[in-house]
């Protein structure tokens, strides 16, 4: 199968998926985000079907950027989206309950492209919520037999969010 | 998921009313607009289990192709599959916005389905 | 990005201590407080199952055996000195802790420097290693190595392999490699047609703790036209 110039964000809701494409797609993000109604988490707005950025490169042809669900009932959109794509960047928020039980969704969704492709794992909010640490990731995705870049990321930066594109680039360098 | 007794009971009726009209209904799902099933009524033979997650893409999308198509608000989204159609409808209460899936078979009519999941919609909007 | 840790690599070595015969709780409490007082000692220690830098054992281990390897210091941890060598008493104390952390890693410094150290198997250029585990923060300090983890990231990689792919110098990525195996994350790749078994717990997905090579190819020349279009310099040697 030919590979489309396409890159996943995922992860749980509020994780930042839809900011993280926001701060570097050139177009402003489309998204189908729709009102959560889930109480347990107190964010306003979840994203149902995909965020969806942009970037042109210099011969014309795009590099898409897409942000899935983050909730298990839409795995199916995890796959449809994955199919192609160049890697995937997952978003832990450390604030939650058990984030390394969140990564494992993640890691079991998209076993498939991880293995194949690339991966870079961001940790989100660990100034105020530094347990678990980057080893204890680190581990856990050994567990999982996935070996990839574990980091702290703020990704209201966009420069954060490009260096963690850098590390997925690096990893698909011959 | 803070669901008024009020809107259930109108859920629940609309699958009443929907099951019993539609000529080759194999099952109705009313959803919220994030993909959490309300209530479902299901035939046997129809498999359901993620239907509302699935509709709920859908219907994102459907919006999503409406406006960039500048044809504006998305109606519906009809599968037309080898063995059958689903039909989805939002339903916007002002409480919350809900979408409606019909699955017949074959043997249905588009049209009488179109016709009663609208009505049914626009019931659920002023429960 | 990752803090890097400000002590430069050159004056905090990466040891390795393992833990034998002590009751499980002063074993919790021991490697607590040794990552809790990794901004002060003059080594990093991390903890390692077996044939590590310095040996922390409870009186009776100290008591039974003689020490595996001459340059391997023994610590033992109980509530009398067995006269055994160095003795730290319980219950632990973060000063004492320190200081003999410190003097002992002085000793496994100094015995590495005298070629006497446990796990110095010399590393070839062209000998290719995978990476377990993604580093802790005391193995990625500086950033060009958050470069060269990335490199190994999922695929086997040697001194010359990741030279060639980076803007490390040879010393830059033997080191890398060289603190990886102290630290136990390094595994030689095995070569095409030998069966390889997997030390790690079985995963549900086997296939991708040794990922298959068939990986879809990147069109040439995308990955310079993304690195472009981001504003990231190129990548390799430069």
């Amino acid at each position: 199968m030919t590979v489309e110039h396409k890159i996943l964000f995922t992860g749980t809701m509020g994780a930042g998926k839809t900011t993280a494409i926001a701060g570097v797609s050139e177009i402003p993000p489309v998204s189908t985000d729709v009102r959560n109604s889930d109480t347990s988490v107190a964010k306003a707005t979840t994203t149902v079907g995909l965020d969806y950025g942009e970037l042109t490169l210099d011969n014309g042809e795009k590099l898409r950027l897409y942000g899935t669900p983050g909730q298990m009932r839409f795995d199916f959109m995890w796959r449809i989206l994955g199919r192609g794509a160049l890697g995937v960047v997952i978003l832990v928020d450390n604030s939650r309950p058990d984030p390394l039980a969140d990564l494992d969704i993640y890691l079991d969704g998209f076993a498939e492209l991880i293995a194949q492709t690339a991966c870079v794992v961001a940790v989100g909010r660990m100034e105020n919520h530094p347990s678990p640490g980057l080893d204890a990731y680190a581990r856990r995705m050994e567990a999982k037999g996935v070996v990839c870049p574990v980091l702290p990321a703020n990704v209201t930066d966009p420069q954060q969010v490009v260096q963690l594109l850098e590390l997925l680039l690096l990893q698909l360098e011959v | 998921m803070n669901i008024t007794p009020r809107i259930r009971l109108a859920a629940e009726s609309a699958i009443d009313t929907l099951m019993r009209e539609i000529k080759g209904v194999k099952a109705v799902v009313i959803s919220t607009e994030d993909g959490l099933e309300l209530a479902a009524r299901v035939e046997n033979t129809a498999q359901v289990a993620r239907l509302s997650a699935i509709a709920s893409s859908l219907a994102a999308l459907g919006a999503v192709a409406g406006e960039e198509s500048q044809l504006g608000h998305c109606d519906n989204v009809t599968i037309e599959a080898a063995n059958g159609h689903i039909l989805m409808l939002q339903a916007r209460h002002p409480e919350m916005t809900l979408i409606v899936s019909v699955v017949t078979s074959r043997d249905a009519i588009i049209g009488q389905v179109l016709y009663f999941a609208k009505q049914a919609t626009q019931l659920l909007q002023h429960a | 990005m990752p803090a890097a840790n400000t002590v430069p690599k050159s004056q905090r070595a990466l040891l390795s201590y393992s833990v034998e015969g002590l009751p499980h709780r002063e074993e919790v409490l021991l490697k607590s407080l040794i990552r809790l007082l990794d901004h002060r000692t003059h080594q990093n220690w991390s903890w390692k199952a077996e044939q590590a830098d310095l040996r922390v054992v409870g009186d009776q281990v100290a008591l039974a055996s003689p020490p595996p390897h001459p340059a391997v210091p023994t610590l033992t941890v109980a509530h009398a000195d067995p006269q055994r060598g160095p003795f730290l008493a319980l219950p632990l104390h973060t000063d004492a802790l320190e200081v003999a952390l410190n003097r002992l890693g002085a000793m496994v410094v100094h015995a590495r420097g005298l070629g006497l150290a446990v796990t110095e198997v010399p590393i070839g250029e062209h000998e290719e290693f995978r990476m377990l585990r993604w580093p802790p923060a005391a193995v990625l300090e500086a950033p060009i190595r958050l470069r060269l983890a990335t490199l190994m990231s999922n695929r086997p990689a040697s001194v010359l392999s990741l030279q060639q792919r980076s803007p490390a110098t040879r010393q830059e990525c033997a080191d890398f490699l060289a603190d990886l195996q102290r630290a136990g994350l390094l595994e030689r790749a095995a070569s095409p047609g030998v069966l390889v078994t997997a030390s790690a717990p079985d995963s549900v997905f086997p296939d991708s703790r040794f990922p298959s090579p068939t990986r879809d190819t990147v069109q040439p020349g995308l990955l310079a036209r993304i690195r472009n279009r981001l504003g990231l310099q190129p990548s390799g040697p430069q």
